[in-house]
């Protein structure tokens, strides 16, 4: 059976998605379909900064020269919680340059781990990631 | 207990050899994430690691077969899936990479920078030419609810894996084992030791720090966190990766984790026996045992 799709607007607030970093600032201050999300705090709370996935576009390698929208602070090593509502699987790290610790998030459609509320249950994740890049599947 | 023998050779005879053999030990288990499979050296991987890592071959394999699986759930449907070249897919964790660059070419090509996403997007041309509404009905029909599932993606997931779910719980296990034991390997006092050379080499090459993620962070500095990696990155990326094999970094990363790791097998005997049954599922062995099913 088919069912009926729910956009991502219903749980986080909607407007036009920006595309990936290219200033330093990241996002638009709203998780947008499409997008991954990054919280300063557990449970989705607090700053955000988003990344828009494009063909051959929206991964980053290093979170430092980036900000949580509409602050001078970078996300690198200050995420407590993330989402993913693009239509790719998606790797983050704990370094910068893809590297040490790491977890994947899956395409929301597959049903399964597409978030996470709280890092501080995921070993080396919590104030820590620094890269992640977008998959070529949907499923990790 | 492991013995290990730590040799810091002088840099510029290390980089010299880099440059005339191209045989310099990768510390990788197999390929980088957008590199080709098959032309790395490799190290013995940690148990743990190994099974979480796939080669871009294998990668290549489960993407054909969950499409094959949602391309029949689509037109049983009535809508249509395309076709994609495999060769281009490249696995997201085909090697261990705890200290950033470990391989000279890598070095060479990009520096400390790391994936490269995806170029090919199947999926989005095909639905470029369809009309706002066939788009949203084509992706319910792909979809299902958004977040909970129940489309053809996830039955054709379910379709390999037997039960997507379960498999993704037994992965989300097994990544949090493997960072457990990186966490570990990390804090463990012989690899705090071949580190402290390895910033001894450094500092001999002309850079000074103290962690490995302190160098790879001072490398995109150097490229002013640029998307490509400038000469100055590349330069010290090289040094960075010659000193890795001075001090053996790698060697002794892999047998501590390594060490790490099996006592963790030990513990998920069971965890370890879905995730190898899991495995042969994504290259069609699972497939292939639920049609003989009665």
């Amino acid at each position: 059976m088919v069912g009926v799709l729910v956009a991502l607007s219903v749980t986080f607030a909607s407007s036009v998605a920006m595309a990936a970093d290219t200033t330093g600032v990241i996002g638009n201050g709203s998780l947008n379909i499409g997008e991954l999300g990054a919280w300063r705090d557990a449970s989705w709370s607090n700053s955000l900064a988003d990344w828009y996935y494009t063909v051959g576009g929206g991964s980053d390698s290093n979170w430092t020269n980036n900000q949580y929208f509409n602050t001078s602070t970078s996300p690198n090593d200050k995420t407590s919680s993330v989402h993913n509502g693009s239509t790719r699987a998606v790797r983050m790290w704990r370094d910068a340059g893809c590297s040490n610790t790491n977890m994947c998030l899956n395409d929301p459609a597959t049903g399964a781990s597409y978030q996470d509320s709280d890092l501080a249950n995921n070993p080396g994740m919590q104030d820590a990631i620094s890269s992640h890049a977008f998959l070529a599947l949907p499923a990790c | 207990m492991y013995v290990i023998h730590s040799r810091c050779r002088p840099i510029t005879t290390l980089l010299v050899s880099c440059l005339l053999f191209s045989g310099c030990r990768s510390g990788g288990a197999n390929a980088d994430v957008d590199g080709p499979s098959s032309a790395r050296p490799t190290l013995p991987g940690p148990p743990l690691t190994s099974l979480m890592l796939r080669t871009d071959s294998q990668e290549q394999a489960r993407a054909r077969l969950v499409d094959e699986a949602t391309r029949s759930c689509m037109a049983h449907l009535g809508f249509g899936f395309p076709e994609r070249d495999y060769s281009t897919i490249r696995s997201s964790l085909s090697e261990d990479r705890p200290f950033g660059v470990v391989d000279e070419a890598e070095a060479q090509r990009r520096g400390y920078h790391g994936y490269t996403a995806p170029t090919a997007d199947a999926v989005g041309d095909f639905l470029a030419s369809m009309t706002t509404g066939q788009q949203s009905e084509w992706r319910s029909a792909y979809a299902g609810v958004e977040g909970t599932g129940g489309g053809c993606l996830q039955q054709s997931l379910d379709s390999v894996y037997g039960d997507f779910r379960q498999y993704d719980q037994t992965r989300l296990a097994l990544e949090a084992l493997v960072n457990e034991a990186t966490m570990e390997a990390t804090a463990d006092e012989r690899v705090g030791s071949a580190v402290d050379r390895w910033g001894q080499c450094m500092n001999e090459g002309g850079f000074n720090y103290e962690t490995p993620a302190d160098a790879v962070e001072g490398g995109y500095a150097a490229s002013n966190y640029s998307e490509t990696p400038s000469d100055a990155e590349i330069k010290q990326a090289l040094v960075d990766v010659a000193c890795k094999h001075s001090v053996d970094l790698m060697e002794v990363w892999y047998l501590v984790k390594a060490q790490y790791e099996r006592t963790l097998v030990d513990e998920n005997l069971e965890l370890v026996a879905r995730v190898r049954n899991f495995r042969s599922r994504e290259v069609g062995e699972g497939a292939i045992a639920i049609s003989n099913e009665p």
